[in-house]
């Protein structure tokens, strides 16, 4: 149905509204053995929540949830898929930045740390998980996908 | 500016960019009308910003040239979300849309640059002493030429892509036109002032 508006498919509008922002984030790029900062990196996927939840808000379902309607599978991904890998690594890495000695900036400091590899690797497969989950998001809006090929 | 009366009509464009990172991106584009404004949206955002604006020595600080470019994210985004799910339209997989070329641009031309430069340019920083100009400071950085040199070709990147934008857009004429980019599109002739 190309001609209808997105404001006449809220679905449409909710799906591509989460695939821009996995699309562009580093949910969607890999990160090299030393580009970024962790504490960036996880701010980013902190955001997916925040937009998350204001597009679930402002886009109610028009029918009953089944388990496979859109709500159900962006539920899914926020708490199965972002929600374990920032509880487990936002705690753990505040603590370590905590201990961080002046004069020592912020990425050398993160560098230095003895789980920065693990944090790495286990980014690494969730960025798997978030990727295929773009793909689905982005067929759900109708839209071609906008994931890269990167690298 | 007056009021646009001009009706939209979709036109083919090649498109020839050559990236940083990516090497060459070619085809053809014939943008929707959801796609011409969110060009023009995001060639007014390419336009006015220090990102492509040439970065003289003493005249501007590499870091904001990084958080300049930084602020590209965001402001995609918004546009992306603006107009919805037009901006990529699914039968054109295989061809140049808006939202792809948009990405494009952000995670393979300025990602690369700041998940590279922004934290190590900011562990030099970190030892500024007090009393030390931020520009002083910086130019005194054993990579701040390497630095310049990549933000250098990320603008000029970025210039083609408003070039683009801008005749997608409706803006302007098929053929460059250096008076739309002012100075800038001069100097991407070769005549740097």
């Amino acid at each position: 149905m190309p001609n209808m508006s997105v404001s006449e498919r809220p679905d449409r509008s909710l799906a591509w509204n989460l695939h821009v922002e996995l699309a562009s984030r580093i949910s969607a790029v890999r990160l090299g053995p030393d580009e970024g900062l962790l504490s960036e990196a996880l701010s980013s996927l902190y955001q997916v929540f925040t937009e998350a939840r204001r597009a679930l808000a402002e886009h109610p379902p028009e029918r009953s949830l089944t388990s496979d309607s859109l709500h159900q599978v962006v539920f899914r991904l926020l708490n199965d898929g972002l929600r374990p890998f920032l509880a487990k690594w936002h705690p753990l890495l505040d603590a370590h930045l905590e201990r961080r000695p002046p004069g020592s900036s912020q990425f050398d400091h993160e560098r230095e740390w003895d789980q920065a590899g693990q944090l790495r690797a286990e980014l690494a497969d969730l960025q798997v998980l978030l990727r295929d989950a773009t793909e689905r998001l982005a067929e759900l809006a109708g839209a071609g996908s906008l994931l890269v090929e990167v690298r | 500016m007056g009021k646009r009366t001009r009706q939209f009509r979709p036109r083919e464009v090649g498109v020839k960019l050559k990236l940083p990172f990516v090497g060459e991106i070619s085809g053809s584009w014939t943008p929707h009308q959801a796609e011409a404004k969110a060009a023009w949206e995001l060639y007014v955002e390419l336009a006015t910003r220090i990102s492509v604006v040439k970065l003289r020595r003493d005249e501007g600080l590499a870091r904001e040239a990084l958080s300049s470019l930084y602020t590209l994210f965001g402001t995609t985004r918004e546009i992306l979300r603006k107009y919805g799910p037009e901006v990529s339209p699914r039968e054109s997989a295989d061809a140049i849309t808006f939202g792809k070329l948009a990405l494009t641009v952000l995670n393979v031309a300025v990602r690369p640059l700041l998940a590279r430069w922004h934290p190590r340019l900011g562990s030099w920083e970190a030892t500024r002493s007090d009393g030390v100009a931020p520009i002083d400071h910086e130019n005194e950085w054993e990579h701040i030429e390497d630095l310049r040199a990549e933000i250098e070709s990320v603008r000029v990147a970025l210039l083609q892509v408003a070039e683009l934008l801008a005749n997608v857009s409706g803006a302007a004429p098929l053929t460059p036109d250096s008076r739309l980019l002012g100075d800038l599109g001069k100097e991407r002739g070769g005549v740097v002032a």
